[in-house]
């Protein structure tokens, strides 16, 4: 594909970069150029490899292979603040500012105005106040960070960012928080940028952001790039098309018929279902014996908070039954009784204790059951270990070694493992592939179909557009908190769920 | 012995023991060893019952009151209330008790259930109030020890029974005494606790990973409420120990113990940070603690120096063990 | 002005203790007759050490730590003075001893935390074990002696006021404030929020974390060099009860114990507070032991009301 809208020599380049991690390929071979007085759009799914290729870029990973060139030179040993220096401002999804200091202290952090040994209390709020209007922000320089909204605190953030006069700045997600007048705001001091001769490349979920901002776009997918090309040279639909296009490699379990005397009827119904101290709102679902239920949608929408409160892991309010249980949950425990049952989402600290060797994490939740007088009876741990453990098929098939020895697949079957030892009716599965080899995928939707065939009900979260279309009975799709869109049968494909994910949050 | 991560069990699967679990089990018993040999060599007179004797008594009472301290470190947590619980315990026995034997069993029960008490305070403030342990247990301390000002108006009164007095002081079998074969007691209930039972499990689980151990269904709260509490009921016994020990009371008694307790814990090689240890450590760490305060007192060095040689000591063993875990991590 | 007023509406928590220690201080005053200014000269003398002390402690609390050896720093400064003092007389130089004494246990603290990663809590209870033990060698039993001049200093009045009062306000001013001005204030905050984000924009924890450790030891210095002019003599146990106070001091003055965020003017009122209550249970007649339990009990309430009050918070934002 072509590299459109250059105007002199580039600011930035990337040549052939690659990144791993453990044993996912993040970047492949990536190629990418940042003409000078540009406004570049990174899109892509999750898991494409936009956040860690801006993060290659700004000197916050070291790739594997390929060459990173600033101003037409080859950099080598590049350090977060090497590129700051080289005036190529990064500013990160997640927020790094320090909530016990004020704004003007956080902005200008390590590079304080000094009179002698003390800080220039005028000149830092000066500074700070200046940056503060690049970005259009109205903050008192003097307020604590911790009384700050999260849009404040993007937009300090920012600021941080524009001190020192960058000539590139890289922005990774900075305007999820932000309301429509702020949007447009960094959106013209982005053009102000430009018009120097600076440039920009941010990333968003927003397509209408793109189309405002951005001269020249470049779609990721699966880690490699797939097309750059001019703002008017490509609409909408097209990009959805070049983010999500791929040949379906994998192959999944057919979906099979329901054994015959499998249980049938309503496993579960939620009414009005909201979970405290997240967006998660008004959420009703019915849930069938035997289905498998896909909840999609753009990461970081709730979809995993919406399981916790279903899993007696956060409060929640609203109608909820589960069998004959009567919920809302106060506990992981009274949840279990009632037959549901969570994998969490981050098997490292929330799935596992990682120190404790394979069985004990295998029975930790099941122990009572396990003892006479609190005693556990080792003998029947033992033959339930040996049963799990070859169901689920982990590797090496010790139990008595420590599961942070084992790798991501085989921990994952160590959390799968202990949530079928609860035997419960409802299974929630939140990202369960995440990180995991093609071999354990392959396993682990098997595992899937099996389950929804003898009668138990699954709610899988994923990302994995793949996984989700190929697996589920019916998807919701989820956006800030609410479910926006329900599909079922043909409708079930990666385009519309996709644009269901984007639409919702395009406002 | 020691304990790996999660502890060890007593029958069916165990866990797989690493470099830095064996070590942690090593080490305090080689430096045991060592000190033993070395007071050994300046005091023969250590090889002897009496002398053997005398040092599990002191042991015996310490190794009691280091039981709780031991559960609320496995947890993550600390008890900074244990010494003054081992004051007002003994202050409290020696008033109800009076020189009467008859009234040994009240008194036994009064301590226990102030000792229960105040652990349920400290348990009930750090898992309701989420107030942070080193602060709850440290206003708990000073709040029992200005009860045990009050109750004695400044002046401890009261005295220890004949039987309280032989049971903890008198000797059979050379080197045996009632007290002795207390904390055996206690220490096969500690242990058979965290190596075999569901409650033991929780304690290594919770103590390692709070927030998995809850997604686990681990009942966090209940658990780390009622190590608090065991360790208020075993302080209390301590003390009440104590008081059969000295003959009396006496303010500020059970001061020792709590630094005392926390070091027999580390040096037995626990780690501070919790989920990894168990109570063999501790009595191997106790009788360090009681061997290091005789040998020092025969060798001639005073009050002073003990605590100066204390603090050294516990500094460097804390050093080697945090090194050593780090390197085979 | 704008500042102070800005000032307070980002830590309310400083204007709370200072309410608090207005509302005791005038509890106490109705309580109390016959007040020559000689004794509340002495008195502001005596609660001096406790502020000083105070002010070291929140400083390790800022850098998410806890030091809990302040008492014990206080004890061996004064019995060194003490001690040296009869024997050699001229308590200035024994007032240098302590001193350097004392920033010796601050830096073996710092150390050990920041380079060797060990946990403050067991680091600082080891080094009050050994400082104690110290104190106890130098002066087995109460008793030692301190130059005449230094013993009439608290009772010396500037004017109308105890110069006791002026150094109580003077040293956290000249030392506090300057360095909450320069980088190191910066330094120490967000090193106790977020050592990992701290050092990502160029701070040097280590540095940041051991200094906070050594000040500590400086201010308890400077308490007990105080508490000898105070007492005009030494006295092994004296450091005691310093530890949970100066805690507790920190609490009452909103600094949190997870680092990150604090003042010192909150802590100079939370000692203020702590060291009344015994004032107040005084003179309202009650036994002074109480004064133990009611300091445990004003700790953990002013643990808990944050909690409370964010608990109260989220309830009314869950709907």
């Amino acid at each position: 594909m072509d590299q459109a809208g250059t105007s002199g020599s580039p600011l930035i380049e990337l040549r052939g970069v690659q990144k791993h991690f453990g044993g996912v390929q993040a970047v492949r071979g990536v190629d990418f150029v940042i003409p000078a007085g540009t406004i570049t759009g990174l899109a892509g799914e999750n898991g494409a490899g936009k956040s860690t290729l801006l993060k290659i870029l700004a000197g916050l990973h070291q790739p594997d292979a390929g060459e990173v060139w600033y101003y037409g030179e080859l950099q080598s040993g590049l350090t977060p603040s090497l590129a700051k220096k080289a005036g190529v401002a990064y500013v990160a999804q997640e927020l790094s500012l320090f909530e016990g200091l004020p704004v003007s202290e956080n902005i200008l952090i390590g590079q304080e105005p000094m009179w002698g040994p003390f800080v220039n209390r005028r000149r830092l709020n000066a500074e700070a106040k200046r940056a503060l209007d690049i970005v259009g922000s109205q903050i008192d320089p003097d307020a604590m960070v911790r009384d700050l909204a999260f849009a404040d605190r993007q937009l300090v953030e920012i600021a941080k960012a524009m001190v020192g006069s960058p000539r590139v700045l890289v922005l990774d997600e900075p305007t999820s928080g932000l309301r429509q007048a702020e949007v447009g705001r960094l959106i013209e001091l982005m053009k102000d940028l430009k018009k120097t001769g600076c440039s920009v490349v941010f990333i968003t979920h927003r397509m209408g952001e793109f189309f405002e901002a951005c001269d020249r776009m470049t779609v990721l997918r699966d880690g490699a790039h797939i097309a750059t090309l001019g703002i008017e040279e490509i609409t909408p639909s097209q990009v959805v098309d070049l983010m999500i296009g791929r040949q379906l490699a994998e192959v999944f379990p057919a979906k099979q018929v329901t054994e015959p005397d499998a249980p049938t009827g309503d496993a579960l119904v939620m009414k009005d279902f909201s979970v405290h101290g997240t967006r998660v709102r008004a959420v009703t679902v019915s849930l069938q014996r035997g289905e498998v239920l896909g909840i999609a949608g753009l990461a970081g929408n709730g979809q995993t908070e919406l399981l916790e409160g279903m899993a007696g892991v956060r409060k929640a309010t609203g109608d909820y039954l589960v069998g004959s249980s009567v919920g809302p949950f106060r506990s992981v425990r009274s949840a279990l009784r009632a037959g549901v049952a969570l994998v969490p989402e981050d098997r490292k600290r929330h799935g596992l204790v990682l120190a404790m060797a394979v069985y004990r994490n295998l029975t930790l939740p099941v122990l009572r059951g396990l003892s006479h007088w609190g005693l556990v009876n080792g003998a029947r741990e033992g033959s339930m270990v040996k049963d799990v453990i070859s169901a689920v098929q982990i590797t090496p098939p010790d139990p008595e070694v420590p599961v942070e020895s084992m790798s991501g697949g085989n921990q994952q079957k160590v959390v799968i493992g202990k949530t079928l030892l609860t035997e419960p009716d409802v299974y929630l599965l939140s990202d369960p592939t995440r990180g995991i080899d093609v071999k354990t995928k392959f396993e682990i939707y098997s595992l899937i179909r099996r389950l929804a065939a003898s009668g138990k009900a699954v709610v899988l979260v994923s990302t994995d557009l793949a996984e989700i279309t190929s697996l589920c009975d019916r998807v919701l799709v989820m956006a800030a908190g609410r479910v926006v869109a329900e599909l079922g049968g043909d409708h079930i494909n990666e385009r519309e769920i996709t644009r269901a994910s984007f639409e919702a949050v395009a406002l | 012995m020691t304990a790996t991560p999660g502890g060890t069990a007593a029958v069916g699967l165990k866990p797989r023991a690493t470099r830095a679990d064996r070590l942690r089990q090593l080490v305090p018993v080689i430096v045991l060893v060592v000190m033993y040999a070395i007071t050994v060599g300046i005091a023969p007179g250590y090889l002897k019952a009496p002398q053997i004797g005398s040092l599990l008594q002191l042991a015996s009472i310490l190794g009691v009151a280091a039981v709780g301290q031991t559960l609320v470190i496995l947890v993550g947590g600390i008890d900074l209330s244990v010494g003054a619980v081992v004051t007002m315990t003994n202050l409290m026995a020696a008033a109800i008790i009076a020189n009467r034997d008859t009234s040994l069993p009240v008194a036994l029960v009064v301590v226990l259930g102030i000792g229960a008490l105040v652990g349920l305070g400290n348990g009930l403030l750090i898992q309701y109030l989420k107030v942070p342990d080193l602060v709850a247990t440290l206003a708990t301390m000073t709040i029992v020890v200005g009860v045990g000002l009050l109750f004695t108006h400044g002046s401890p009164k009261g005295h220890s029974s004949p039987a309280l007095n032989a049971l903890v002081t008198q000797r059979f079998l050379g080197v045996l005494t009632g007290g002795v074969v207390i904390w055996a007691i206690v220490a096969a209930i500690v242990i058979i606790f965290l190596r075999s039972s569901a409650g033991g499990r929780y304690v290594y689980a919770v103590g390692l990973n709070r927030e998995a151990s809850r997604y686990a269904a681990v009942p966090v709260t209940r658990t780390v409420i009622l190590l608090y509490v065991a360790s208020g009921l075993t302080s209390a016994l301590a003390g009440f120990l104590l008081t059969g020990y000295t003959g009396s009371a006496y303010l500020a008694s059970g001061d020792t113990y709590q630094m005392q307790t926390i070091a027999a814990v580390i040096l037995g090689g626990t780690s501070m940070f919790g989920g990894r240890g168990g109570y063999g450590g501790t009595i191997i760490g106790v009788l360090i603690t009681v061997l290091l305060v005789s040998a020092l007192r025969v060798v001639g060095i005073v009050q002073a120096g003990q605590d100066i040689a204390y603090g050294i000591i516990l500094l460097s063993m804390l050093v080697l063990l945090t090194r050593m875990a780090r390197r085979s991590a | 002005m704008r500042t102070a007023r800005n000032y307070l509406r980002r830590e309310p928590s400083v204007l709370a203790a200072w309410v608090v220690l207005a509302v005791i201080v005038g509890i106490w005053l109705a309580g109390t007759s016959n007040l020559s200014v000689l004794s509340v000269t002495i008195m502001v003398g005596q609660k001096v050490p406790l502020v000083l002390a105070s002010i070291g402690a929140a400083i390790v609390i800022m850098s998410r730590g806890i030091d809990l050896s302040v008492g014990a720093v206080l004890t061996v400064v004064n019995t060194i003075i003490a001690a040296g003092t009869a024997a050699h007389g001229n308590s200035v130089v024994w007032i240098g001893i302590g001193m350097c004494v004392a920033l010796a246990a601050g830096a073996v603290n710092g150390l050990c935390v920041a380079m060797l990663r060990l946990p403050p809590l067991i680091v600082t209870l080891a080094v009050q074990s050994i400082l104690l033990g110290v104190a106890l060698y130098v002066l087995p039993t109460p008793g030692g002696q301190v130059d005449g001049w230094l013993k009439d200093l608290p009772l010396l009045l500037v004017g109308p006021v105890p110069l006791m009062l002026l150094i109580v306000i003077a040293v956290p001013l000249v030392t506090w404030y300057p360095l909450r001005r320069s980088r190191f204030g910066s330094a120490l905050l967000s090193s106790g929020a977020d050592e990992g984000a701290a050092y990502a924009s160029g701070i040097n924890v280590k540095k940041t974390v051991v200094s906070s450790y050594m000040l500590s030891a400086f201010f308890a210095g400077l308490a007990g060099v105080i508490m000898s002019m105070n007492t005009g003599s030494g006295d092994p146990t004296i450091g005691v009860p310093f530890t949970l106070n100066t805690i507790a001091a920190a609490v009452v003055g909103g600094v949190s114990l997870a680092g990150g965020r604090g003042t010192i003017a909150g802590p100079i009122a939370g000692a203020l507070v702590v060291s009344f209550i015994g004032n107040l249970l005084f003179s309202i007649g009650v036994n002074s032991y109480w004064q133990y339990v009611v300091t445990g009990a004003v700790l953990i309430v002013a643990i808990a009301i944050p909690v409370g009050l964010r608990a109260i918070r989220a309830g009314r934002q869950a709907s």
